[in-house]
This record gives structure tokens, C-alpha cells and sequence, in this order.
């Protein structure tokens, strides 16, 4: 038994080599057997190893997806900060470019009228008392301003100056109820008087003076020249409603103006103008 | 303490006009423009007596009726009373920081935009109702919210609250 332990490596390398030489000798003879067991254990093999396969796959295929998802965050990340960065220089530019437009419409408004002297100013604040409309802009009689002045930009009469101070004037805008100007409907050449009502209506009252004025809805209104504030043909507006008037005598418009009272930046002074020269309506000259 | 001196509240209503002449117009529409320099005289009369909170008024009212250059003395009796108002209602009632003062000031605002509506009709401006309706929820809303947040702004304190601070 001490041989048989002490030899016991030896024996049974010596075993398991005859064991393999004989498989060997055997199966090389038996060939089609051994490739049906082999087929056999292969129809065992096959689902179990297509389980682990779909499993590693479906793994491999979880952890691309989450690194992929890494990748994904990070870059959406970068993206909104890039998109961002872009919606702050689109607004940029957007306000640039209204900036451009409103200049290139005050400069081209004075190139047109190249014999008028005008005076371009800022507005600087607005009346206290919502009931008014009037407006302070940054410009006064030591610059030339005096009362009674129209002021207007490239889209139509925005007012006129009913005070001045050395550095600003106050505008009695168009919309007042206290403001008024000698109008004609373009069309028809019929004559009244523009006045305001208010500023929430936003509208302006056309007072006609003829019995049968024959204006439209969509009329152009501009100055008639007639009142001692405006010279003639600046816009007013653009007629929306026509109605009798209270007595029933004549007509009462309702006139849109042509202005947007509420984005007013910068307006034109006009400090002295041609005696008697018409010009053609405002409306349309910006380029 | 600054709130309690004349020379202060000119200077914050000067602020105030400044504020609602340039800024407000860029934010609200021509004829919704809010009226900070009422807000701002609630907010002060909440720590007066009522003969102060009306001189308070006055001043912040003559302020704007200067500045309007229309109707000089329209705001200064409107102030002038809401200021009394204020100050005589805030001896009677218990208050919190933010919700009785944006009430007060939110009904001064629709009741003072009422009466300047009938006063200006009285004088001649026929104005129609929807400018006096149209307006009124901005004021009042504005009004509610920003009372309470002036008076926060301007850490206005109730004066015993500052004698006794000035007393340690």
C-alpha cells in the first residue's frame, strides 16, 4: 500500500494516458457515433448558449445604451448652453436691428424732406397722470425747440411741443383729449378735425365739416395745412369706422393713427419748414 | 428715523415719479402705466397719524400734479386724503407686512382712479367708462402686490418700534 501511495502520481498519469490512447485509438474508428453524441450534446448546448448569449448581448447592449446616454446628457448639456448663447445673440440682434430700422427710417424720414429743418430727440419720460398724453423728450430751447412745434416720425405726426424747458420739451401727443389737428381724407379731400379721446381707446375722433364727406373705411388722413401747429400732408391715420355724427348733420370718423404711441424712442422736431409746401404722406418712406 | 422726516419723503417720491415717468411706460402700455407714488404714499401712511399721512399725501400728490403739468391740485386733494385715510384706518386695525397693506393699496388704487374718472367728467373730459375700466385691474393687482413690497423695500418700522431701538 506505501508503493501504491508513494507512486500514486505516477500510476495514475500513466493511467489517464492509457485511458486517453485507448478513447483515441477507439473513437478515431467510431467517427460518425461520436459526431451524433457530439450533435446531441450540441441540440443541450445550443438554447442554453443562446440564453447566454441574448443575456451578454442584451448586458453589452445595456451598457452602450448607458454610456451612450452618458454621452447624450453631456452633449444635450452642451447644446442648451450653446442654444441659450444663441437665443441671448438672436436678441441682440434683434433689438440691433429694430435700433436700424428706426434710425435708417429718421434718417431717410430727413433726407426726404431735405428742406425741412428737423431736430431728432429721445423721449425721456412719459406724463405721470395716465388720463394725458404727453411725453418729455431730451431736447429743449437751447437746442432750438419752441412751443407749438410738430413732432413726427418716418410713420406720421406723433404731436406737438406745448413746452420747453433749456434741455427738454413736453409733446402733447395726438391721442390727448386736448389735442387737436386740421385734417383732409386723402381720397374724398374732405376736410375736418382730428382731436383725441383717450389713450386706452387708442383711436382718434375725425371730425368731418362737410354734410356728405364721402369717406371710407381705409382712408388715409393727413394734414390739412389749415391748423396754425401742422404743416400740410403728414399722416395722421387711417380711417376704421365712419358714423353720423350726434346731431346727425355730418359724419364723425374714427381714425387709427398712424403712430405706435407706445414704442416712441425717438422722434423728429421739425424746427422750420417751407411755407406752404405740401408733402406727400409720411406713411411707407421708411426704405 | 428717515421715513418719519419731510425732506425723505420728497426724495422717495421723487424716486417714485422718476420710476413711474420712465421705467413703467416700457413695461406697461400707454394708459395702463400703474401709479407707484400712490402705492408709495399707502405705504408710508401705514406708520403715520392721519394728519401726517394727509401732509404726506399732499406733498407726493402736488409732486405729481407738477410734474403732469395738467390739473395741478387734482392729485394733491386725492393723495392728501387717501394719505389720511390710510393713516387714520391703520390706528384702527390690526395689519400684517404684506396682505392688509396690498388690500388698502389695491382698493385706494380703484377707488382713487373712480373719483379722478368722475372729478375729470365734472371738469369737462368726457371720458367714455372703458378708460376708467380697462386700467383698473393692472392698478389694483399692481397695487396689491407691490404695497406690501415698497414697504419692505424702504424697511419702513412703526415708531415705537424705533424708539425703542433708539433708546438701547
Amino acid at each position: 500500500m506505501d508503493f501504491l501511495y508513494r507512486w500514486r502520481r505516477p500510476i495514475l498519469a500513466v493511467l489517464v494516458m492509457i485511458v486517453l490512447a485507448t478513447l483515441l485509438s477507439y473513437t478515431a474508428k467510431l467517427r460518425g457515433h461520436v459526431l451524433t453524441l457530439s450533435a446531441v450534446a450540441g441540440i443541450v448546448e445550443s438554447p442554453v448558449g443562446g440564453v447566454i448569449t441574448h443575456v451578454g448581448g442584451g448586458v453589452r447592449g445595456d451598457v452602450q445604451s448607458l454610456t451612450q446616454l452618458f454621452r447624450l446628457q453631456q452633449e444635450n448639456q452642451k447644446l442648451k448652453a450653446r442654444l441659450t448663447l444663441y437665443e441671448s445673440l438672436k436678441l441682440q440682434l434683434e433689438e440691433v436691428q429694430a435700433d436700424n430700422t428706426r434710425l435708417r427710417g429718421l434718417l431717410y424720414l430727413k433726407s426726404q424732406l431735405g428742406s425741412w429743418h428737423l431736430l431728432a430727440a429721445s423721449v425721456v419720460a412719459r406724463n405721470p397722470n395716465n388720463w394725458f398724453s404727453t411725453l418729455t423728450i431730451g431736447r429743449g430751447s437751447t437746442s432750438g425747440v419752441k412751443v407749438n412745434m410738430p413732432v413726427i416720425v418716418p410713420q406720421g405726426v406723433v404731436g406737438r411741443v406745448v413746452s420747453v424747458s433749456p434741455t427738454t420739451a413736453q409733446v402733447l401727443l395726438l391721442l390727448d383729449p386736448s389735442s387737436g389737428a386740421g385734417a383732409l381724407d386723402v381720397r374724398s379731400r374732405s376736410a375736418g378735425v382730428v382731436v383725441g379721446r383717450d389713450p386706452i381707446t387708442g383711436t382718434l375722433r375725425f371730425q368731418l365739416f362737410s354734410h356728405h364727406p364721402n369717406v371710407l373705411p381705409g382712408d388715409a388722413v393727413v394734414t390739412s395745412g389749415l391748423s396754425q401747429y401742422f404743416p400740410k400732408g403728414l399722416l395722421l391715420g387711417q380711417v376704421i369706422r365712419v358714423a353720423p355724427s350726434a346731431g346727425g348733420l355730418t359724419e364723425t370718423a374714427t381714425v387709427k393713427p398712424a403712430v405706435n404711441f407706445n414704442q416712441l424712442e425717438t422722434v423728429m422736431v421739425v424746427l422750420s419748414h417751407p411755407a406752404g409746401e405740401s408733402t406727400p404722406p409720411l406713411s411707407g418712406l421708411v426704405p | 428715523m428717515w421715513q418719519y422726516r419731510w425732506w425723505a419723503w420728497v426724495l422717495v417720491f421723487a424716486a417714485a415719479l422718476t420710476i413711474q415717468t420712465t421705467f413703467l411706460p416700457l413695461v406697461f402700455p400707454i394708459g395702463y402705466v400703474p401709479n407707484l407714488v400712490l402705492v408709495v404714499v399707502v405705504a408710508l401712511a401705514f406708520f403715520e397719524s392721519p394728519s401726517r399721512g394727509a401732509l404726506l399725501g399732499a406733498i407726493a400728490g402736488l409732486m405729481t400734479d407738477v410734474v403732469a403739468g395738467r390739473l395741478i391740485g387734482m392729485n394733491l386733494a386725492l393723495d392728501a386724503i387717501v394719505g389720511y385715510l390710510v393713516a387714520q384706518l391703520q390706528s384702527q386695525i390690526i395689519r400684517d407686512d404684506v396682505l392688509v397693506p396690498g388690500l388698502v393699496g389695491a382698493f385706494a388704487a380703484g377707488a382713487s382712479r373712480l373719483v379722478e374718472w368722475a372729478v375729470l367728467r365734472v371738469l369737462g373730459y368726457s371720458f367714455a367708462f372703458r378708460p376708467f375700466v380697462a386700467p383698473l385691474p393692472t392698478d389694483i393687482l399692481f397695487a396689491l402686490f407691490m404695497t406690501g413690497a415698497v414697504m419692505g423695500l424702504m424697511r419702513l418700522r412703526p415708531r415705537h418700534e424705533v424708539d425703542a431701538r433708539l433708546r438701547f
